[in-house]
């Protein structure tokens, strides 16, 4: 880090997770000048996604709780004396009980490193190479990589190629760069390369590919494991907030493909668009017209107060048993569609998460969830490269060591980061956790469970493998949480081939394990190879072939009154909540711009860049250097604006 | 919508602060030229239109957004790249240094099969010369792809790149149109206003 940074900015950031980077990109766009820093190496906290080294550095560095001692005070001579100090955490102390299994052949993969990033491989131990020797049937076999880029990837030119004159194909576009070339040194593609050529397009229809410890470890770049997991509603904040602010050309998406139902210990479809409920074969006639009868109901509700006015003070669960509806319907609608508690929910609130749901379907597809390529953890990025875009300066594994505060007006004036330099703002933004202790000593948080498992099958066999799937899982106890599953597949590009991430998430009561292994047990197979064939009923299930269990701090909807002395200039972001949507984020980083600019509107859509027009003399304006000036770009009209979407690859077609 | 172009590439330019990129992506787009940005403000990609072998291609090329700067350039960036252009300064032996670091960044983070070229910068500043052409021939024949030494400022050898470049996609698609894919299902969804659909899902009477 060669130059310094300007002394002065109008709003430093501290915290790259969502909440923070959607005020930075408003702040930007509004003309502020922007510092965002984070302490770590890289971009998300809580909300990151890492491949698979990076989530077991990741786990290390979360399972080892040492401190870090404090030994230079040199800053202290930077602070004034009509000035007070509030210092920020060194260390995260949001995840607690990372526990890591692995069930499998982990020995044998000690030598093997995650292919891609460096040119130089070590060349892979016998055992390594011996997973794949024993898998005749690999689809895929690893290919000299000079060949491999120029055949067995064909289908991505489809994922990035908008071709004008295939229209109809544009929405069904593969990014297969996960399934077509495997990145191998080149001692074992020479192994493999006789395979490839007596068998070139061999593929395995039979028996589910062995996937090993050691592939994971290789094809560990493939992976793109988020931290928490989410969903983005087709309806909800952030998707009208990425539209908006047009961000959403920074990313892609895919919809979630299938509701599932977890019932009797069978995990089933869940018909919920009229499509599905239409062509379902698991419900009769009858059933079929019960659940489009309700459902129709639930999206005009209000108009029929006469139906639910009586079951205002019951739960939802027990105005379904009133509306003739059989067992497995109540099921679907209360556990699957509403996804609301059977002891809890008030009537109305069922019906309005049932509404919700419905509202959501057909906009992006037939369930009413998208998922972004590449994991949760590109979200935050994007609105990021929009602050980075409009002048934001970006830093990551910088630390803050304090906040100054003005005795006499209680505001904060300035930071002081890890080099010692004193950075002075206007506004700040600190994510909850680099709040000290002493900050936040009468907050009472509440905590995440979460399990991220890598499986060998999907919890539901269809014809096709590429499913991303959500479900919900009652409780065994009423009164405990629902655990949400989200299946998640190679084409998300957020696993290898042949493998799928399952991600559980419920509010803590125990600790994640007591909490998610229960239900980990029911959809999965834990036993390790050896034992395998001694059961046979078990067979059918997915293999769990690693897992980790983690609890994470829900710092989400805390009243600001909470902290303790908190300078009336220093705003509190939180870190993900357990909600399966992105609303709180949303919401809550426009409540935080608004207090600060009042006036300004939040991220209004970008001129369009094909539209700017520079010349001589606003170039030359620019040349005061890092401040930003947004207002030498001529806004674009609304058209003009909106009509950038078709340099991407988009749908309209599939109306 | 009538499209009037039959090809989309997304491109983008990586290097070190100061090496040229926003220069050369101006030189090309707009065969401007000035000195006088200091970092990358407010400049998402720019777009030109060029016609290879009778096909209109649009090329979309992205900005850093100065994010090189203090290296935290976003994965975001990378998604979907299908040509790189690594771009180093003549007069700048560390730039040229870090072009090493650069391809492994983009190993991590782009695609495998992306296109990729290196650029010696400001080669019309003889005079301040550090990197030598044959150092930098020799860094590309390392890796295996293409070299040229442009100046964005007297206009050398920018239309070459791109359009090298350019080309080098189109021969690779070609060959990946010929092998024929047949893609599977679902691809990934481009989230703008104009996709919703007008009709909810219940509204007609059925069964």
């Amino acid at each position: 880090m060669a130059d310094n940074l300007p002394a002065e900015f109008d709003v430093v950031v501290v915290g790259t997770g969502l909440p923070e980077s959607i005020i930075a990109a408003a702040c930007a766009r509004s003309g502020q000048r922007v510092l965002h820093v984070d302490s770590r190496n890289y971009y998300g906290g809580n909300w990151a996604s890492f491949s698979f080294s990076g989530l077991l550095s990741w786990i290390k560095e979360n399972q080892e709780k040492s401190e870090i001692s404090d030994e230079c005070e040199d800053w202290r001579k930077l602070i004034l004396e009509n000035e007070e100090v509030i210092s920020l955490n060194k260390k995260d102390k949001t995840i607690e009980h990372v526990e890591a299994f692995c069930f499998g052949d982990q020995d044998s993969a000690k030598d093997v490193e995650e292919a891609g990033a460096l040119p130089k491989l070590p060349v892979f131990g016998a055992s390594g190479a011996e997973g794949v020797a024993q898998d005749p049937n690999k689809e895929c076999p690893p290919l000299d990589s000079a060949v491999a880029r120029a055949e067995s990837c064909e289908a991505e030119k489809a994922a990035s190629v908008d071709t004008a004159s295939t229209v109809e194909e544009n929405d069904t576009e593969v990014n297969c760069e996960n399934e077509g070339s495997p990145s191998v040194s080149s001692s074992e593609s020479a192994l493999d390369l006789g395979k490839a050529e007596a068998a070139p397009s061999e593929v395995s229809a039979q028996e589910p590919k062995k996937i090993m410890y050691s592939q994971i470890v290789r094809e560990g770049r493939r992976f793109n494991i988020d931290l928490v997991s989410k969903l983005l509603y087709s309806r909800g904040l952030l998707i009208d907030l990425l539209i908006k602010s047009n961000v959403s050309r920074y990313a892609e998406f895919k919809n979630a493909t299938r509701i599932l139902a977890f019932r009797e210990g069978k995990v089933e479809q869940v018909p919920c668009s009229r499509a599905d409920v239409f062509n379902s074969r698991q419900l009769t006639m009858v059933e079929k017209r019960m659940l489009m009868k309700f459902l129709t109901f639930c999206l005009d509700y209000e108009q029929h107060p006469d139906e639910f006015q009586d079951y205002k003070n019951s739960t939802f669960a027990q105005f379904l048993r009133t509306r003739k509806l059989t067992p497995s319907l109540q099921h679907f609608i209360l556990h699957s569609i509403a996804m609301v508690s059977e002891t809890d929910c008030s009537t109305v609130e069922g019906l309005q998460a049932t509404r919700k749901f419905l509202q959501c379907l057909g906009r992006y597809g037939n369930t009413p969830f998208l998922f972004p390529l590449y994991g949760q953890g590109e979200i935050p990025q994007c609105f990021c490269r929009m602050c980075a875009v409009f002048g934001g300066i970006y830093c990551l594994r910088h630390s803050v060591q304090c906040l100054v505060v003005d005795k006499e007006s209680g505001r904060c004036k300035a930071i002081i980061d890890h080099f010692g330099q004193r950075i002075s703002a206007n506004y700040f933004i600190v994510e909850d956790s680099y709040l000290s202790e002493s900050v936040c000593r009468n907050v009472c948080y509440r905590q995440i469970s979460r399990a991220v498992l890598i499986t060998d099958q999907s919890v539901l066999k269809t014809d096709s493998e590429q499913q991303v799937s959500i479900l919900t899982v009652p409780p065994v106890d009423l009164g405990q949480p629902a655990v949400c599953v989200i299946e998640l597949c190679s084409s998300t590009m957020t696993c290898m081939k042949d493998t799928y991430l399952v991600h559980l998430t419920c509010p803590s009561t125990k600790t994640a394990r007591e909490d998610l292994e229960p239900v980990v047990q029911k959809l999965f197979h834990l036993n390790t190879e050896a034992e395998k064939e001694t059961e046979n009923e078990e067979l059918d299930k997915p293999r769990v072939l690693w897992a980790v269990y983690f609890n994470m701090r829900d710092s989400s909807g805390i009243d600001r009154n909470s902290y303790s002395s908190l300078p009336s200039n220093v705003y509190v972001c939180s870190g993900p909540d357990s909600a399966l949507g992105n609303d709180c984020a949303v919401k809550q980083a426009e409540t935080i711009f608004q207090e600060m600019f009042p006036t300004e509107e939040f991220c209004p859509p970008p001129p369009n860049p094909e539209d700017i027009i520079y010349d001589e003399d606003e170039l030359a304006s620019e040349e005061s250097g890092l401040s930003n000036s947004p207002e030498t770009k001529p806004e674009p009209s609304p058209e003009e604006s909106s009509s950038r979407g078709s340099t991407a690859v988009n749908e309209h077609s599939e109306e | 919508m009538a499209k009037t172009y039959d090809y989309l590439f997304k491109l983008l330019l990586i290097g070190d602060s100061g090496v040229g990129k926003t220069c050369l992506l101006f030189r090309f787009s707009e065969d401007a030229f000035n000195t006088t940005f200091i970092s990358t403000i407010g400049i998402d990609f720019k777009i030109r239109t060029i016609e290879l072998d009778g096909k209109k291609i649009k090329l979309q090329i992205w900005d850093t957004a100065g994010q090189e700067r203090f290296r935290t350039i976003t994965t975001a960036y990378y998604r979907g790249a299908m040509g790189i252009m690594l771009v180093y300064d003549i007069t700048n032996e560390k730039s040229f240094d870090n072009i090493k670091n650069w391809i492994r960044n983009i190993e991590e983070h782009a695609s495998s099969d992306v296109e990729r070229m290196i650029l010696g910068n400001k080669c019309d500043m003889n005079e301040k010369r550090q990197v030598s052409k044959e150092k930098g021939e020799k860094l590309a024949i390392d890796y295996g792809i293409k070299f040229l030494e442009t100046s964005a400022k007297s206009s050398i050898n920018v239309e070459e790149a791109f359009f090298t470049l350019a080309r080098d996609i189109m021969t690779k698609l070609n060959r990946k149109m010929n092998d024929n894919s047949s893609s599977g299902a679902g691809g990934p969804v481009k989230i703008t206003e104009n996709r919703s659909k007008k009709s909810s899902f219940f509204r007609c009477t059925l069964l």
